[in-house]
């Protein structure tokens, strides 16, 4: 059974997970989408025979070693923590969970290594085409590798495919490809992809800009730049696309992470869609920190209800109509999802108890009673409300959520425009003419990560308090070690991870500055 | 029931080769373009 536990240790352990987490996700969106880029420079080489073009893929393919190598390590130290800090949620739904992870271990993770292998060192040893389809492979590889780690994610974010097993306490997994094709997880598997596809452009126009500016490698420089600014100016207007998708699929299963998106504390019909807001620190409501109203607002009148629901005048639920409710437009109350949710845990409690006490008349009753299915959809969904004492405790941090949105909303609108500028003057030939362009194009890409990892912290913060959606909440899934060993370890992986990322920035620079080989 | 999301999942492997093919003929077309006035490095 789940019992609630300290909250310095959930806290810690969430600040280790997040922070293994944000540094993962340094290294990957430039691996999804920098293995692409390449597997279309060397496709020229080999369509032309140019050796030009096998020098530049050879160039990328080297800084894009070095990501790989450093960014594997993060991942592999997340995917222990789910067993070392995450072990309750492991226990509970291991059997779901599990499987997408599995599946990316044995199939992608080895489809990736062994086409990179051949990569890197079988440019003599197989001939062009061959090792012109390890390269596709590995860009696929990298890519299916991170679809199966978002369908884990975004089962989290919307359980689908499982039924709850009494006898064990733990969720199976009944339908696997609700799971695979659930909208949740195809709207993450787009937006996240896309968005490494956006960010690698923007990597390679940067250092590509760089050269120009030092007027070297003009040539690689130039047809780089064309090739990213087209990969990435389809790739910018598809990840809006997958945005609005992702924000509408929101609105649908998650209502409490849309209000907070949009700082929405009143629900309303025809809402507005707050394009720019800053939060005063005056609170609406005196027993909860995170209800703040805007101090300045400006906001575009009925688009987020059709944003929502495709319906200008559709009503659009704030956080204090999920909180207390609301009749008239049929929303039930967080106080009335925790009573169910308690019942739940309650009659589990019992069947637990009969059979611990050999009552298996009792326990064959009790079990027959969670598993109908008017009591799964009525009291077992509310399952982890069964936990929470404090209704506010299901509110995420508004103006966290609602500021790295909004980031993340206006860098993608800039990554589109950014993207068209640089075609219009690489086609033009006048690239080395506008310097100003060229040191925009570098201080670009930390704008491209900043992006990235905002819409992570939209995506992870936004649905607090849930680690798994309505079932569980992240307190209820932490493992019961001492706060003291997860601080410990927090601040041992703050150190490698930093060097880590020092070595990378540092080994990367070294390799931009010797060049490609002539 | 899950027509929809895998219509949208199969758009992905559409952007990936509709770039591929785009890539390749905006090359083709301006490759001899950017090779013009390459100053001596």
């Amino acid at each position: 059974m789940i019992e609630a536990v300290d909250l310095t240790l959930v806290n810690w352990s969430r600040a280790q997970f997040a922070l293994t987490a944000m540094y993962h996700w340094i290294f990957v969106p430039l691996t999804l989408g920098i293995t692409i880029i390449i597997a279309m420079m060397e496709s020229i080489y080999v369509r032309t025979g140019n050796p030009e073009w096998k020098r530049i893929t050879k160039f990328w393919m080297t800084l894009f070693g070095i990501n790989f190598a450093i960014g594997v390590a993060t991942g592999i130290i997340l995917e222990f923590e789910f067993g070392t800090n995450w072990s309750n949620y492991s226990w509970f739904v291991g059997d779901i969970f599990g499987a997408p992870l599995a599946i990316e271990g044995i199939f992608a993770f080895f489809m990736e290594s062994t086409f990179i292998a051949i990569m890197f060192f079988g440019w003599n040893k197989v001939g062009k085409k061959t090792h012109l389809l390890a390269t596709w492979l590995t860009a696929i590889g990298a890519n299916l590798s991170a679809l199966w780690i978002l369908v884990a994610n975004a089962w989290m974010q919307r359980p689908v495919g499982m039924q709850f097993n009494p006898e064990t306490a733990r969720n199976e997994m009944n339908n696997f490809w609700e799971v695979l094709f659930s909208p949740v997880a195809v709207d993450k598997f787009l937006h996240t992809t896309s968005s490494g596809f956006v960010l690698a452009a923007i990597f390679v126009i940067g250092i590509s800009a760089w050269y120009l500016l030092k007027k070297r490698e003009i040539l690689l420089a130039r047809k780089s730049i064309l090739i990213a600014s087209l990969f990435g100016l389809v790739s910018s207007i598809y990840l809006v696309l997958t945005g609005d998708n992702s924000t509408r699929t929101i609105a649908t299963t998650q209502p409490m992470k849309f209000a907070a998106i949009e700082g929405l504390y009143n629900g309303t019909q025809g809402a507005g869609l707050v394009a720019v807001g800053v939060f005063s620190t005056s609170k609406t409501d005196p027993n909860n920190e995170n209800l703040k109203d805007f101090s300045l607002k400006i906001e575009i009148p009925n688009v987020l209800s059709y944003m929502a629901f495709l319906d200008w005048n559709a009503f659009v639920p704030g956080v204090n109509d999920l909180i207390n409710g609301n009749e008239q437009h049929g929303i039930m109350s967080a106080y009335e999802k925790m009573e169910r949710g308690k019942l739940a845990v309650a009659k589990l409690t019992d069947f637990k108890n009969a059979q611990k006490a050999g009552n298996d008349s009792l326990a064959n009753v009790l079990k027959t009673e969670i598993m109908d299915k008017a009591f799964q959809d009525n009291f077992f969904k509310y399952f982890g409300y069964g936990y929470v004492d404090d209704p506010h405790k299901l509110i995420p941090s508004i103006p966290l959520t609602f500021y790295s949105f909004h980031i993340m909303v206006m860098l993608g609108g800039y990554f589109v425009l950014f993207f068209i500028l640089s075609l219009v003057f690489t086609l033009r030939n006048q690239l080395e003419n506008r310097r100003w362009y060229l040191r925009l194009a570098i201080w670009t890409i930390p704008l491209a990560y900043l992006a990235s990892q905002a819409g992570w912290i939209v995506a992870e913060m936004g649905r607090q308090p849930w680690v798994i959606q309505d079932l569980m909440p992240t307190w209820t899934a932490v493992t019961r070690i001492s706060a003291g060993a997860v601080q410990t370890t927090f601040w041992l992986f703050a150190l490698i991870f930093t060097i880590l990322l020092a070595a990378e920035v540092k080994i990367m620079l070294r390799q931009i500055k010797i060049g490609p080989k002539h | 029931m899950y027509w929809s999301s895998i219509f949208w999942f199969l758009t992905w492997p559409v952007l990936v080769i509709f770039s591929h093919y785009l890539v390749r003929f905006m090359v083709k077309k301006y490759e001899a373009k950017l090779e013009k006035d390459v100053p001596p490095e």
